[in-house]
């Protein structure tokens, strides 16, 4: 077994604090932004008007067009505009549940850790986005999570709906278990498995020719892989040619969303900023790592099963080229 | 310089010549060679249909030769393996790359701008705040008289001292605040089911997207033509440049101990971007060779080449062999002999490179790589060290790099891994070598049995303690434009 030692250079020993989780809806986000002086969000916060111009030309345009229903546009304009209205019209009925859960003070105003939390998300020294999509019973599922870093602290904002959302910090220590909740995913309707794994293909069939499958046009798939710049390897064996288009339209085909993880952090002096990127595709009931290569000046794309706690592995790397 | 109507244009974004109107030209060339594809294929079966023309078919009985040599003729020209419907399908495969093209380089620009967009948000650019840090200090002692000041707690927010001043108090609070609230805990380690389940609620999955469109989040969808689209800007691999020398030489002294030897490669650190060290220890054939490898700061930095669209964006993912290729190439170059014994010394970034070079087969052929010591360096990438090499890795539980779980990196018995508690008010420090050089500190001092092994082997093999001259020759390794 690895040795692997502790140490502690601390004059007293540490107890490891665990993470606070809380899951708050937009309303209550926005009156806790308010009552820090409105503190920045990762995202906008639509003025005080918004939805309720929802009788303007063009909803009136798609109610038409929608035969009277409303549209997913105008239903989730209309839902902004009540969240926002329960935030900026009743904030002490909204201020109640902070309390009761103990993110704000008698008084109503933010607690220390919530403050500092705000203040990690508004200002961090490394910032990661995920975006992950996968479908799912014929719909697109989507989770946007963001894990602001100062120091050893991490704080989490998720949400999944725009309506409802998760907040947490924690250490750093608890971040690779925050990645691999975030990449979770539970799926009892997956369809097929999709080739065997690794495979190293050329980048040009991998978008091409998973375009022309989607497409319904296989019958370019030939083509594509006689001028494919390179061969393709799959568990490190030169696949025939004859045998690369079916593994391509069997990516493709059981290809059902993705993940990617977007790495910052501030770099006020250098020559050039960088920005990591971590691309994951699902495949079937799991995860595929896409790495993109150079074999002798050509790019491959290396595609190799993961799992969600594979997640931290993958970003240590990019957060190493990033962090300056 | 003011022009006669005004003051001068320096800057000038999209319109008739800019970039989307490019793309917009690709797309139309490639729906047109499309459009020639679809009528290839069907001139090609029309054409085909020739041979079955009733007075070509006629003329069969009178000459079956000419007959044969017209229908070999119009199948060649129609469905052969030169014909029209085979040029048909090369025109259209073009067509569907150049569509694909256009697609990668607008998902391509897109996730630059997003990248960008993050950048700056980290950077607090986004807040603009600039409220007078008077008294600032003396504030921060009460939490009440911030709470009080919703413009002094959005100026936390943009200003990095105030709120890391913030941020140690709150960090020795939140225990307390834990035990006051035992139901806000979680174990997100190991916990069941995935974050993306508890948080989608009853709406469809339209009106979901709809709303996180309000809220100006980037549209993002789950196709391998989307994942191609964030690979496509990834292939940065780059010819590399090694030349000898140091912009300030360095005449480093041989390592009595492990903090030592980190404080050597902190010295190789403060060099110029891309600049490593070979440290000879020893001379003949008792000669062994440590090699300092930092982390590799914006080593060859040259954004001239960057698009105009991103500015002086770099996407990376992590994959960077144009520096492992630049060690392999200093190595040989600073003349060190085949088979000689080898540490790699690396700090971040030049520690995975290490990591690598132990793993890669080819790199072991040709030295004895004894050690590896690695300081706060992701190295659990590395399936596999072999057994001729000895791994010592140095994390700082507090250093965001790393990411260490306590079971991440590979079970192999010659790698030791030594997470120590140098924790520090801000990411950079977490990560300093000057944290790593306190860690290899506390290391030396350790009276622990696996590393005690380690530090006897390193002194066993003389890379630790030895009284032998020491030369340094310095590299500077820098990316080709």
């Amino acid at each position: 077994m690895a040795p692997r030692v502790e140490l502690s250079t601390a004059t007293e020993p540490r107890t490891g604090p665990l993470p606070v989780v809380v899951r708050l809806s937009l309303a209550e986000l926005t009156v806790l932004s308010d009552r820090l002086g409105g503190v920045e969000l990762p995202f906008d916060l639509p003025g005080a008007d918004a939805g309720r111009d929802s009788s303007d030309q063009g909803d009136r345009l798609e109610e038409r067009l929608s035969g009277g229903a409303p549209s997913a546009g105008q239903r989730a304009r209309h839902r902004l505009a009540a969240a926002l209205a329960g935030a900026r019209e009743r904030p002490q009925e909204v201020g109640l549940r902070l309390s009761e859960l103990g993110l704000v003070d008698d008084g109503g105003a933010p607690v220390h850790d919530v403050v500092a939390a705000f203040g990690v998300l508004a200002g961090p020294e490394a910032l990661l986005v995920l975006d992950l999509a996968v479908t799912r019973n014929a719909g697109e599922d989507r989770l946007r999570s963001w894990f602001a870093v100062v120091g050893s602290q991490v704080v989490q904002l998720s949400t999944a709906s725009g309506l409802t959302f998760e907040l947490a910090w924690y250490d750093v220590a608890h971040l690779p278990g925050a990645l691999a909740r975030a990449a979770t995913v539970e799926d009892d309707s997956a369809g097929p498995s999709g080739p065997a794994s690794p495979l190293a293909l050329p980048f040009e069939l991998f978008s091409d020719g998973t375009e022309a499958v989607r497409r319904g046009r296989e019958d370019l798939l030939a083509e594509l892989v006689r001028i494919a710049p390179t061969v393709t390897y799959l568990a490190g064996e030169e696949v025939p040619a004859d045998e690369v288009a079916p593994l391509v339209t069997s990516l493709e085909q059981a290809s059902c969303g993705r993940l990617r993880v977007l790495v910052s952090a501030a770099q006020p002096d250098a020559v050039r900023r960088t920005a990591g990127v971590v691309s994951w595709l699902r495949v079937g009931d799991g995860w595929r790592s896409l790495t993109p290569v150079t074999h002798d000046g050509v790019p491959v794309v290396e595609i190799a099963v993961v799992a969600a706690r594979d997640l931290a592995r993958a970003v240590s790397p990019v957060l190493a080229e990033v962090l300056r | 310089m003011t022009g006669p109507s005004g003051p001068p244009i320096v800057s000038v974004t999209g319109g008739a010549d800019g970039i989307e109107a490019n793309y917009t030209d690709i797309e139309h060339l490639a729906s047109l060679l499309d459009d020639a594809g679809d009528g290839l294929r069907h001139d090609a079966w029309e054409d085909k249909a020739l041979a079955l023309n009733g007075d070509l078919l006629e003329s069969s009985i009178l000459s079956p030769g000419s007959f044969a040599d017209a229908e070999g003729a119009v199948v060649a020209a129609t469905i052969g393996p030169h014909g029209l419907a085979f040029r048909a399908v090369g025109v259209e495969a073009d067509a569907l790359s150049m569509q694909v093209s256009v697609s990668l380089l607008r998902a391509s620009d897109d996730l630059s701008r997003q990248a960008m967009e993050v950048l700056d948000y980290g950077a607090g650019y986004v807040l603009g705040a600039s409220l007078p840090l008077l008294g600032l200090a003396g504030l921060l002692g009460g939490t009440a008289l911030i709470l009080s000041n919703p413009a002094l707690a959005a100026y936390l927010a943009a200003n990095p001292e105030a709120r890391d001043a913030l941020l140690d108090d709150a960090v020795e609070n939140l225990e307390g605040f834990l035990e006051d609230h035992p139901d806000l805990v979680q174990h997100l380690i190991n916990g069941g089911g995935g974050l993306i389940d508890g948080l989608l609620g009853d709406l469809p999955p339209a009106v979901r997207e709809a709303l996180l469109d309000e809220l100006g989040l980037d549209s993002f969808h789950g196709t391998t033509n989307d994942a191609a689209g964030d690979l496509a800007g990834l292939f940065g691999d780059t010819d590399i440049s090694v030349t000898p020398g140091a912009v300030n030489p360095r005449d480093l002294s041989a390592p009595g101990s492990l903090e030592q030897l980190l404080d050597n490669l902190g010295l190789t650190n403060t060099g110029a971007d891309g600049e490593i060290d070979i440290q000879r220890i020893g001379e003949g054939d008792d000669a062994r060779y440590i090699v300092n490898l930092p982390g590799t700061d914006s080593w060859g930095d040259d954004p001239g080449d960057a698009r105009d669209l991103t500015g002086n964006l770099q996407l990376v993912a992590g994959q960077d062999t144009a520096y492992t290729r630049g060690i392999m190439e200093a190595m040989a170059a600073a003349g060190i002999p085949p088979g000689a014994p080898v540490m790699l010394v690396g700090h971040s970034q030049g520690g995975m490179a290490a990591a690598h070079l132990a793993a890669d087969p080819d790199f072991q052929s040709g030295y004895d790589v004894q050690h590896v010591v690695t300081a706060g360096s992701p190295t659990a990438q590395v399936p596999h060290v072999p057994s001729n090499t000895q791994m010592l890795s140095l994390e700082n539980s507090g250093d965001l790099v790393p990411l260490t779980d306590g079971e991440d990196n590979p079970d192999e018995p010659n790698r030791t891994t030594v997470v120590f508690d140098g924790r520090t008010g801000s990411i950079g420090e977490n990560h300093s070598m000057d944290t790593y050089s306190a860690g290899g500190a506390a290391v030396d001092a350790s009276d622990d049995p696996s590393i005690n092994h380690e530090l006897d082997a390193l002194r066993e093999d003389s890379f630790l303690g030895s009284d032998d001259s020491t030369s340094t020759q310095s590299y500077t390794i820098a990316r080709q434009p």
